[in-house]
């Protein structure tokens, strides 16, 4: 009897627990499918109600947006559209299952270009506040005209006091015009061209009275009057959500695209102080106060200046800007070094919202499963080739399928070796259902048959050859405690194998190379010296030419591969 | 019974050249070669009761001569008269290999016929620290004991027919570079306050062959990018216009040039690719296949890969503890540039920096460079060795 009781309150237990780790996956699974309608929905809608929104305006596109104005202009409706330059700021909301409400609102910049010139799109969404911190005055603003006097080296500094950086170095005799003073009458600020900062006023020469000019904070070197077009200058703020958002698969931020001919001239806007200038980009903007703006480049070129200092950021790439002061949101230091751009940064972003169609991105979030990227569009007949990282976004150029049906993406690729990933396990933005279905190799022919040759016919060579490699840098993928491995150009010697072919480069180990299919060979497994595992993938492109992607993860920094693309001519 | 004999010897011939495939050298279809995987036992018979006669580190190449019946265990043979069996999971085989077709033997060797045996390749590499500095000289001293076997490698060159007035390059893309000795040849250098070296570089302007300038400007074929300390004992990546079939890229060199001395420096793209025991034992080889030829090996650390820092230490450690077993001349190339900007290489981490100009004009600003501080290095160290040793 009492054995019965114990079995029973075993099952019933078990059921409980079994139960219970089913439901949360299952609770959570129905959350994101609800946020990703949410998503959905609210892109459309603002779609539809500011298609017809003019230049320099701001349309109210989605629930949950608040406009602050001097002139007591309201955005109280989806679809009213007022004009930028009755605007002080827009606020959005964040996203809210509960209330149905993810604020969006379309703003159409024409940032100082001439009418009929392509201009920005941008919208602001989710958790965020911007700001307008143009200042049309500043444009005409009086200056007095300063220079430098002896050859003594003049420094124009980051703030009014020798306690603040340099920026630039003024040489003997260069002219300046100051534009503001500090309360002390002993540092003014000097615009040299379209760079600013502050000299002493005991190392130039001062041309008029220095109590004629306006006092400014003695931090601010921002060159607002090279930015007063409504809304050219802005200031963005997101608090970041505290605990784990709502709806990850609608985010906040700010995005940005403009579309122009070549040839155009580059639109400018100041956001938080920094200078962002590009001809046609696809950009999204994040500020978290006291912290940094992230700038981060999806699709064309953006140049990224703040205190003196440049940066060229390409599509997939991204940067931080240290931000802070009295608002906690203005630029404090030069651009950090660029990255590459994680996918959570493009994930939920309202790309379908911006009128150029981008290209389908895929990538994983950090907590997402492991997803290796195989040469072909299948776990069984691929080999995989290196595990995709959280900390990139990829960019997909078509699908294919495997046997079962299965979709897969087709990730592009500069080199010519194939990278696929299964579509049901990686994360996608963007216009992929526009992608078209693409070849599985240049000429794919499958299976093992090679008809006998030594080698595996194709290009691949029926006797022992010696080719030059030359092998490009080291790319990181994953969290590395090492660096890079800087390998030398060297000789590899290459013979069939049965179908497949025998690899001997600077290991002293030879690999034994398995064709996949013409012209293309694989090996997956421990490496020559025997302390990690690599894979190799050999593609012949000519009679004389092959290129060979290695990727190496070392036992000792298992989260971490090293790609390398090695382009290997006949000897 | 004769004649018998004679037409079973024809037919096998006959058999052994059709069963040939065409397009593929004897070379290639008839040597199997297997290579440790991991470290490895050789014993006298097929299984691991019988005895063990040397343990082999990861990377060692052997010939396959047999199998057992059922291919568990394959029967090898290796350098310096190494002969026994391994268990074949434990190697890679070489495409050609079909273990089936292998023939199949019940060898037991006898432990006493292969006691003496001490293959190099199990030589044990000297105990070093990846920490420690290197404490040694820029130039080398020459020592007593240096001085002494070094002139009796010269002695036995000289028997050999090798000529006191040559030297060789022997090593990868720091050494196969046009800016390395090359301009010394052709009258491109200005010493600056190192004067005195100009009766060294008159010394080896000779002629080693008909068809080269100097010693200088030879194309060696033991230097080539890509070379490693493996590779140049490797007769697959020796050029074929001017070696000799199955001939070492350095025997090659040694047999055309007749060098008194080699400049030999490998390492910076070892470490990445092989074990530090592994390094060992080429570098090994390497100065005792110099020392068989009566060269003067020209030892040198090379500067630390930055992908590796601590591992290169250790492995330069090695090469100081080598020259000095076997009292060869070494000089310190890792300390001289080591303090330059970028560790005197340039920005691929790989390479020697190269200055604006030549890298054989002494200036203070060229010597910031690290080919320029080894292209004044080396010259010190034949001066050294053209008065302690060659002459």
């Amino acid at each position: 009897m009492r054995r019965a009781f114990v079995l029973v309150l075993c099952v019933a237990l078990c059921s409980v627990l079994w139960l219970s780790r089913t439901a949360v996956p299952s609770a959570r699974a129905e959350e994101r499918s609800a946020c990703r309608a949410l998503e959905e929905e609210g892109i459309a809608a603002a779609a539809r109600a500011c298609a017809a929104a003019g230049a320099d305006t701001a349309c109210y596109g989605h629930t949950g947006v608040v406009a602050s104005s001097a002139e007591g202009v309201a955005l109280s409706n989806i679809g009213q559209i007022v004009p930028l330059a009755q605007l002080q700021g827009l606020t959005t909301e964040a996203a809210s299952l509960e209330r149905g409400t993810w604020g969006i609102a379309v703003l159409n910049i024409q940032a100082g270009l001439p009418e009929g010139a392509a201009g920005v799109r941008a919208a602001l969404f989710g958790d965020s506040m911007l700001t307008s911190a143009a200042r049309p005055e500043a444009a005409t603003t009086k200056t007095l005209p300063v220079r430098t006097f002896d050859d003594l080296p003049v420094l124009l500094r980051a703030g009014a006091s020798k306690n603040f950086p340099q920026i630039a170095r003024l040489t003997f005799n260069q002219e300046g015009a100051a534009d503001a003073r500090n309360a002390q009458n002993t540092w003014v600020r000097v615009r040299l061209g379209e760079l600013v900062g502050w000299a002493s006023v005991n190392q130039i020469r001062l041309d008029g009275d220095i109590e004629s000019l306006p006092i400014r904070d003695e931090r601010d070197i921002l060159p607002d009057f090279l930015y007063t077009a409504p809304m050219q200058a802005m200031t963005l703020s997101n608090v970041p959500p505290r605990g784990k958002p709502a709806c990850p698969e609608a985010a906040s931020g700010l995005l940005l695209q403009r579309s122009a001919e070549a040839g155009a001239t580059p639109v400018r806007l100041m956001v938080n102080g920094v200078e962002l200038s590009f001809l046609s980009a696809t950009l999204a903007l994040r500020a978290a106060p006291n912290d940094n703006l992230d700038v981060m480049v999806i699709d064309g070129v953006v140049t990224v200046r703040s205190f003196g200092a440049e940066a060229t950021l390409a599509d997939g790439e991204m940067l931080q800007v240290r931000i802070g002061g009295a608002n906690g949101l203005t630029a404090l230091a030069a651009p950090k070094e660029k990255t590459r751009l994680p996918f959570a940064a493009v994930e939920g972003v309202p790309l379908t919202l911006m009128p150029k169609a981008l290209s389908c991105l895929a990538g994983v979030l950090p907590g997402d499963a492991r997803v290796a990227a195989r040469s072909g569009p299948s776990e069984k007949e691929f080999t995989s080739l290196f595990f995709m990282s959280p900390a990139q976004t990829y960019a997909v150029e078509g699908w294919n399928a495997d046997s079962a049906g299965g979709k897969w993406w087709k990730l592009r690729n500069d080199k010519r070796a194939e990278h696929w990933v299964p579509q049901s396990a990686v994360r996608t933005v963007g216009a992929c259902d526009r992608l078209e279905r693409v070849e599985v190799g240049v000429q794919a022919s499958g299976g093992e048959a090679a008809g006998g040759v030594p080698g595996g016919g194709g290009f691949a060579p029926s006797a022992r050859t010696i080719w030059n490699a030359e092998v490009g840098p080291d790319q990181l993928i994953g969290n590395c405690k090492l660096g890079v491995l800087n390998y030398c150009a060297h000789m590899v010697a290459i013979a069939p194998n049965g179908s497949g072919l025998t690899y001997r480069g600077q290991e002293i180990v030879p690999y034994n190379l398995r064709r996949i299919r013409e012209n293309v060979y694989v090996y997956e497994g421990r490496n020559g010296m025997n302390n990690g595992r690599i894979s190799l993938v050999l593609t012949f492109t000519s009679p004389t030419t092959y290129t060979l992607t290695q990727t190496l993860i070392l036992d000792a920094d298992p989260e971490c591969q090293h790609v390398n693309v090695v382009n290997a001519t006949l000897r | 019974m004769w004649r018998k004999l004679l037409l079973a010897g024809i037919a096998l011939l006959l058999m052994a050249t059709v069963a040939a495939p065409h397009g593929v050298t004897a070379q290639e279809s008839e040597v199997a070669y297997a290579w440790t995987e991991t470290q490895t036992n050789i014993r006298t018979g097929p299984g691991t009761r019988y005895e063990i006669i040397a343990t082999l580190e990861i990377g060692v190449q052997l010939v396959i001569e047999a199998r057992n019946a059922d291919t568990s265990w394959i029967l090898l043979r290796g350098e310096n008269g190494l002969r026994g069996w391994g268990k074949t999971r434990l190697f890679r085989l070489s495409g050609n290999v079909q273990l089936r077709q292998l023939p199949v033997s019940t060898e037991i060797l006898n432990r006493a016929e292969v006691a003496g045996v001490t293959p190099p390749d199990n030589v044990r590499p000297p105990n070093v620290s990846g920490t420690a500095p290197l404490n040694a000289p820029f130039v080398p001293q020459i020592s007593g004991s240096v001085r002494a076997a070094m002139r009796a490698v010269v002695a036995k060159g000289r028997a050999l027919g090798n000529n006191p007035r040559v030297f060789s390059k022997v090593g990868d893309c720091m050494t196969d570079h046009p800016q390395f000795l090359n301009p010394f040849a052709w009258g491109q250098y200005d010493l600056g306050q190192y004067a005195y070296l100009q009766a060294t570089i008159d010394y080896f302007n000779v002629k080693p062959r008909d068809d080269v300038g100097s010693s200088w400007d030879a194309n060696s074929v033991a230097a080539n990018n890509g070379f490693n300390s493996s590779a140049v004992r490797e007769s697959q990546w020796a050029n074929p216009a001017l070696c000799q079939p199955n001939e070492r890229p350095l025997a090659c060199e040694y047999r055309l040039n007749k060098p008194a001395v080699a400049v030999i420096m490998f390492g910076i793209a070892d470490v990445l690719v092989m074990t530090p025991q592994q390094f060992y034992r080429f570098m090994r080889n390497i100065v005792e296949d110099s020392l068989a030829a009566g060269v003067v090996p020209l030892l040198s650390t090379f500067p630390e890969n930055p992908s590796v820092p601590q591992l290169s230490r250790q492995v330069n450690q090695m090469v100081l503890a080598l020259a000095r077993e076997k009292n060869v001349p070494i000089m310190n190339f890792a300390d001289a540039v080591k303090n330059l900007p970028n560790g005197g290489l340039e920005a691929d981490g790989i390479h020697l920096s190269l200055p604006p100009g030549l890298a054989t004009v002494f200036t203070p600003e060229n010597l910031q460079y690290g080919m320029t501080v080894r292209n004044l290095l080396v010259l010190q160290a034949l001066d050294v060795i053209r008065r302690e040793i060659l002459n």
